[in-house]
């Protein structure tokens, strides 16, 4: 369903991605791991066009994008069609958790309002905050926002939901939660690429993992073959600091 | 000590209505200001040098001039320049404009820092997670950035239209009959037998004055709050 | 548009013999209006008391009345009462023997000790209990928590508002011309008045106005940036 090649992106003289290609079918869910500074963040950024690439090319759906010079058109398009939940969570401070569904739905898409609100209070329960639906962000926990963060992504119905490390602002005994709702939505098949540190959460949800460092794609493969049976060093390397030693087979 | 408190009252009714005066070249310089002081903001926010420094030195003058001076100089200078630019005549033209003008010149720049601080302070995600959900630019700033910013900037927007109404008090020098204008008449009229409980009158139609706008502040802070 | 430069020229000269009378104004009003407005501020942050409540009004009174208008009350209207009460009296008062700048001195430095007030309430009210608990708890005195940890992070917070407030000032003194002192805008206003050259006039004065402040906020900008290391979050 996407597919990037080659993508690029310097900021001033630090270049940050060095030729990316992934692939994404439809139904994965994607775990992107590595480094800071390996350029998951941005590379997951240049797909709905947050930061724009130097240059690449995107495959979304079968139709074909520059990265750089796509026009207004194709990037209103793109995001249309995918969401992106924030690790800041970044949900409309002056909008009520309702609203903050129902924006995207309304005045992105045209849809009339009682249906968006319908589809709105859905997406509310399936992530667990309906009962808050006419509060304020400001009056919520960050687990809770970025719940409602989560909602407003499924509300829309995207082809693909990009996560941006979004448990990694969070208090720990609040990642829990957030991390429930993304599990009951990688069981309903919705396509997910996620970059987070959750070494378990991807271990259990995934059905592909990316290695990434120094702004390239360093070895990819099922979890189980990343986490137990990496072959390059560099994958050895972040492992090894994160995973205890006796828990992978060389 | 003969102060008649009588006279204070009858004094403080008669100056009164001239706040039409004040509230009219306040209110108008206010929306001039937003106007060009958005304007202005842009200027200041911009990666190109050449409007960037416009602004930032536009700012500079006009915030270091005391207001009086610029009125005079608007006064005296404006219909020499008008005349020679486009050759129209403005010399009878009603004082209250060139009050406006100069009201509207401060408060300007100084709604023009007020904006591009609120801007800065927004923080960039809302606007990112506003477009990322399908809104296009121009929708996200009018409705997700910009009711932010109203909430940051209204104490100091606040602040500015109190001063926009005591600078305005100097159009008397130039002959304006708002409340100060009418005060200095009555007071010649009566050959300022009653000078202190007029003057007194004046200081407290200004007073009160404040405080009302102070108050009204407070509500509409409440209103555009967004249960902080 | 004709400049006459000749007029400028001699507008300019005219105009320097104002220049003392101007940074005078200033500088006194400073020495006045800062610590006191520091000791106001500080009573007002303390218990509500009467004392409190009577500084509150006056220093809304002052903000919230045009400078002109409290010029015109003080200079004006006080001393034609207070001359009828002394002569009904029959005590010899001279009140009219005040001079001028004595006036805009008291006048200036009211408004700006309220002014001041505000701006020191508004840095101390800006730091953390907790700071002067901490300086408490590890043996300093109330006064050395102050002095030594509070204040340095206080006056980071406070120099841009002084900044606009000394800028204020230099404007403000611009009205003594109601009150016959001749600083450098009641000259400019005789001068111009000479010949109708007003616009040279108050160009020049405008210029030298715009040169002064910038200095100020240049001198500020440098003590922002040392104090800078001392503001916290």
């Amino acid at each position: 369903m996407l597919e990037l090649k080659n993508v690029k992106k310097s900021f001033g003289k630090n270049k940050i991605l060095k030729g990316v290609d992934i692939n994404v079918n439809k139904g994965d869910v994607v775990v992107i791991l590595g480094p800071s500074g390996s350029g998951k963040t941005t590379l997951l950024r240049t797909i709905n066009f947050l930061e724009r690439a130097d240059s690449g090319t995107m495959i979304f759906d079968g139709k074909t994008y520059d990265m750089k010079k796509a026009g207004k058109k194709d990037v209103n398009f793109i995001r249309k069609n995918t969401a992106f939940v924030f690790q800041n969570y970044c949900l409309f401070n002056n909008k009520t958790v309702l609203q903050n569904v129902t924006e995207g739905l309304i005045v992105g898409r045209k849809v009339p309002k009682a249906e968006a609100e319908e589809k709105a209070r859905a997406a509310l329960e399936k992530v667990g905050m309906l009962e808050y639906a006419d509060y304020y962000p400001s009056k919520l926990s960050g687990g809770m926002q970025q719940r409602v963060g989560i909602a407003r992504a499924v509300a829309v119905s995207p082809d693909i939901i990009l996560f941006d490390e979004p448990t990694s602002a969070l208090d720990p005994e609040l990642v829990g939660d957030v991390l429930k709702v993304i599990k009951k939505l990688a069981k309903e098949d919705i396509t997910m690429i996620v970059v987070t540190h959750e070494m378990s959460f991807a271990e259990d949800v995934a059905n592909k993992v990316i290695f990434m460092a120094d702004g390239v794609v360093v070895e990819e493969g099922t979890p189980d073959e990343i986490f137990y049976r990496p072959k390059e060093e560099r994958t050895k390397q972040f492992l090894s600091r994160i995973i205890p030693m006796d828990n992978y087979v060389i | 000590m003969r102060f008649q408190i009588q006279y204070l009252f009858k004094y403080f009714f008669k100056i009164l209505p001239y706040l039409k005066v004040t509230i009219e070249y306040a209110g108008l310089s206010l929306l001039f200001g937003l106007i060009f002081g958005s304007i202005l903001a842009t200027f200041k926010l911009q990666k190109n040098k050449v409007l960037k420094y416009f602004g930032v030195v536009y700012t500079a003058i006009f915030r270091s001039v005391p207001p009086v001076v610029l009125l005079f100089l608007v006064y005296y200078g404006l219909p020499q320049l008008v005349l020679n630019l486009f050759g129209i005549d403005i010399q009878n033209e009603e004082k209250i404009l060139y009050v406006i003008i100069t009201i509207s010149i401060l408060s300007m720049v100084s709604l023009s820092e007020v904006i591009r601080s609120a801007y800065i302070s927004i923080d960039k995600g809302q606007y990112e997670a506003a477009i990322s959900t399908g809104l296009l630019p121009v929708q996200a700033m009018i409705r997700i950035v910009i009711p932010q910013m109203i909430y940051v900037a209204l104490p100091s927007i606040g602040n500015i239209v109190i001063y926009l109404i005591k600078e305005g008090s100097l159009g008397f020098t130039i002959g304006l009959v708002d409340v100060f204008g009418k005060a200095n008449s009555l007071n010649q009229n009566s050959y300022s037998n009653y000078i202190l409980e007029i003057y007194v009158a004046l200081a407290l139609i200004y007073w009160f004055s404040s405080i009302i706008l102070e108050r009204a502040l407070k509500l509409i802070e409440k209103r555009v709050s967004f249960g902080r | 548009m004709k400049l006459d430069f000749n007029f400028i020229r001699n507008t300019f000269i005219a105009v320097l013999a104002g220049v003392p009378v101007t940074f005078k104004l200033v500088l006194v009003v400073l020495l006045f209006s800062i610590p006191i407005g520091f000791l106001v501020a500080i009573v007002r942050m303390g218990k509500e008391g009467v004392l409190s409540k009577i500084l509150s009004v006056y220093v809304s009174f002052v903000r919230g009345t045009p400078a002109m208008v409290q010029i015109y009350l003080l200079y004006n209207a006080f001393p034609v009462v207070i001359m009828k009460y002394f002569q009904d009296k029959g005590s010899g008062i001279d009140v009219y023997g005040i001079k001028g700048l004595t006036y805009a001195y008291f006048i200036l430095s009211t408004t700006y000790i309220a002014i001041m007030s505000e701006c020191f309430r508004g840095g101390l009210s800006a730091i953390d209990k907790g700071q002067l608990e901490a300086a408490k708890s590890v043996g300093l005195t109330t006064f050395q928590g102050y002095y030594r940890i509070v204040i340095p992070q206080a006056l980071a917070k406070v120099l841009p508002v002084l900044c606009n407030n000394v800028t204020g000032l230099v404007k403000m003194t611009s009205l003594v011309f109601a009150m016959s002192v001749f600083d450098i805008t009641a000259i400019a206003k005789t001068e111009g008045a000479k010949h109708t050259t007003y616009v040279e006039a108050y160009l020049v004065i405008a210029v030298m106005y715009i040169t002064l402040n910038l200095t100020i906020e240049l001198i500020f900008k440098i003590l922002e940036k040392r104090v800078h290391k001392y503001a916290g979050t």
